[in-house]
């Protein structure tokens, strides 16, 4: 509980420093690039290209869900998916990539996760943003439930800087870990009900199993706000098991924090 | 009245690194406690006390526990058991790296420091050219840092740590680098800082240069005080007894 309060002291009291290095952050990826930063755009949106192509005109997948097009409810999971898959794999090696906030200057590292968090966030808006254009442009002008949108992004959000911080202090000393996120990634993406919607699976055991996945439940948000047009309360389930994880990740992050905080610039 | 006079607090600091055979049995230790490791320690029941103003220069081999000290002074390293206090704002030169993002430019390097040290953005602007100015690394300035040569970082490091006008300067041999006009002018520079009341804590081999700026001398051994004096009498002691120990 201590170590909770020591790190939202942290947090509030680097807030503006927080927000700058996440900017940085963000600038030094595509340094060195003449176009420079919106090159992190380009990735996402070819591939979304490469979606509309292979679904809309190759596979000619045309079994409209809910009035839209299998391409607009693809991308209303994929596009915070991509999110959520960078996050996996950045935040585990947030602490790594900034070992030398740890080992050369006094800064608190629990900062460290949350701001390459937040760089990944800001590109991410901008691509919900696209979408949400995308949306409009075919006819589906926003409506009451979009207003859950911006909800779901805070809690992708908030869940995704605990992962960080959990995951990057656990890679930090354990190298074998950060394989291992490094692999399971693949394997988050089709059972996470990212290409096919997980509440159609007939199959109640497994269904109920793949909700408890936070990527699957924070995907299907995402969707009912787009598509299905449902409330959050509309799933209670869901939203309990999205409680409990965010409890469990909390405890286990804060866990680490308090056993690893000292010890890991004597690790890197 | 007498809490705010001292700098730095050290009481009772041990400081012990856990060597594991290998990665593996790093990895079960936090699982298993009988997991078997070698024990070094840096640093063992150290005590010292600086008080604001104080110049001190710490003396001592390689592995003496100077390092490790001036770490966990800057806030980098945590003590295994012990009390570390500081009071007031610490610049750093630990390593000619000095914590820069290769990736980024010099000047950009500038203003991501004055942001981990919490400054505002006007201050660091009003810093920005002093810093250049006495880095003198000329266009360099806007290239990453990967493209420097040592003697330009140690510059830039320098210079940015000298003008965040920092409360307590640790300075870790830094000063042998660089040509003899730039190693002139950081000794010009912490003359000045000493002259306007900083606490100064400075490890070096070179004598003269802890006698011209240092008062009180420190000696370390084996992660141990062995001494603690005028500088006079440390740098007589650690020639006397640690170095010629050895021969």
């Amino acid at each position: 509980m201590k170590t909770l309060k020591k790190i939202t002291i942290e947090h509030i009291r680097y807030r503006k420093t927080i927000l700058k290095l996440a900017k940085a952050d963000l600038i030094k990826t595509y340094k060195g690039t003449v176009l420079g930063w919106p090159w992190v755009l380009v990735r996402p949106i070819m591939t979304l290209g490469v979606y509309y192509f292979a679904f809309s005109i190759g596979l000619k997948v045309s079994s409209p869900v809910n009035d839209y097009s299998f391409f607009l409810w693809l991308i209303a999971g994929v596009v915070p998916w991509f999110y959520m898959r960078d996050i996996l794999t950045a935040g585990a090696s947030s602490i790594r990539k900034y070992k030398f906030l740890v080992t050369k200057i006094k800064y608190p590292i629990s900062t460290i996760p949350t701001f390459v968090c937040v760089s990944n966030l800001i590109v991410n808006c901008i691509l919900i943003i696209l979408v949400m254009i995308v949306f409009i442009l075919l006819g589906h002008s926003p409506d009451i439930y979009w207003i859950q949108i911006p909800f779901y992004i805070l809690v992708m959000f908030v869940i995704f800087s605990i992962w960080s911080l959990f995951s990057g202090i656990v890679a930090t000393v354990s190298n074998d870990f950060m394989q291992l996120v490094k692999s399971s990634v693949i394997i988050m993406f089709w059972m996470s009900g990212v290409m096919y919607d997980v509440n159609s699976i007939n199959s109640e055991i497994i269904r109920n199993i793949m909700l408890i996945n936070p990527i699957t439940i924070i995907i299907n948000g995402f969707r009912d706000a787009f598509i299905y047009k449902e409330w959050i309360w509309d799933s209670p389930n869901e939203f309990i098991n999205l409680c409990v994880i965010f409890i469990i990740m909390l405890f286990l992050a804060v866990f680490c924090y308090k056993k690893l905080e000292h010890e890991i610039v004597d690790i890197l | 009245m007498r809490e705010d006079m001292t700098s730095v607090q050290i009481k009772n600091v041990t400081k012990n690194y856990r060597l594991f055979k290998n990665e593996r049995n790093r990895f079960l230790s936090f699982f298993d406690k009988n997991i078997e490791y070698k024990e070094k320690k840096a640093l063992s029941n150290v005590s010292l006390k600086i008080n604001k103003g104080e110049l001190v220069a710490l003396f001592g081999k390689n592995g003496a526990g100077k390092s490790t000290l001036l770490k966990m002074i800057t806030g980098v390293v945590y003590p295994s058991e012990g009390i570390v206090r500081i009071n007031g704002r610490v610049g750093a030169l630990l390593e000619l790296t000095a914590g820069f993002d290769p990736e980024l430019t010099g000047r950009e390097n500038i203003y991501f420091r004055g942001d981990v040290f919490g400054m505002r953005e006007e201050e660091i602007k009003f810093l920005e050219d002093k810093i250049i100015d006495f880095a003198e690394i000329g266009e360099y300035i806007d290239q990453p840092v990967r493209t420097y040569s040592s003697g330009m970082k140690a510059r830039l490091g320098f210079a940015i740590n000298i003008n965040i006008e920092p409360d307590i300067l640790i300075v870790d041999e830094t000063l042998s680098v660089g040509d003899r006009a730039f190693r002139e002018k950081c000794r010009n520079a912490i003359t000045q800082k000493i002259y306007d009341g900083i606490t100064f804590i400075f490890v070096t081999h070179s004598l003269s240069d802890a006698k011209r700026f240092c008062k009180r001398g420190v000696v370390m051994k084996n992660g141990c005080i062995v001494f603690d004096g005028s500088v006079q009498d440390a740098a007589d002691f650690y020639n006397k007894n640690i170095l010629k120990q050895n021969k």
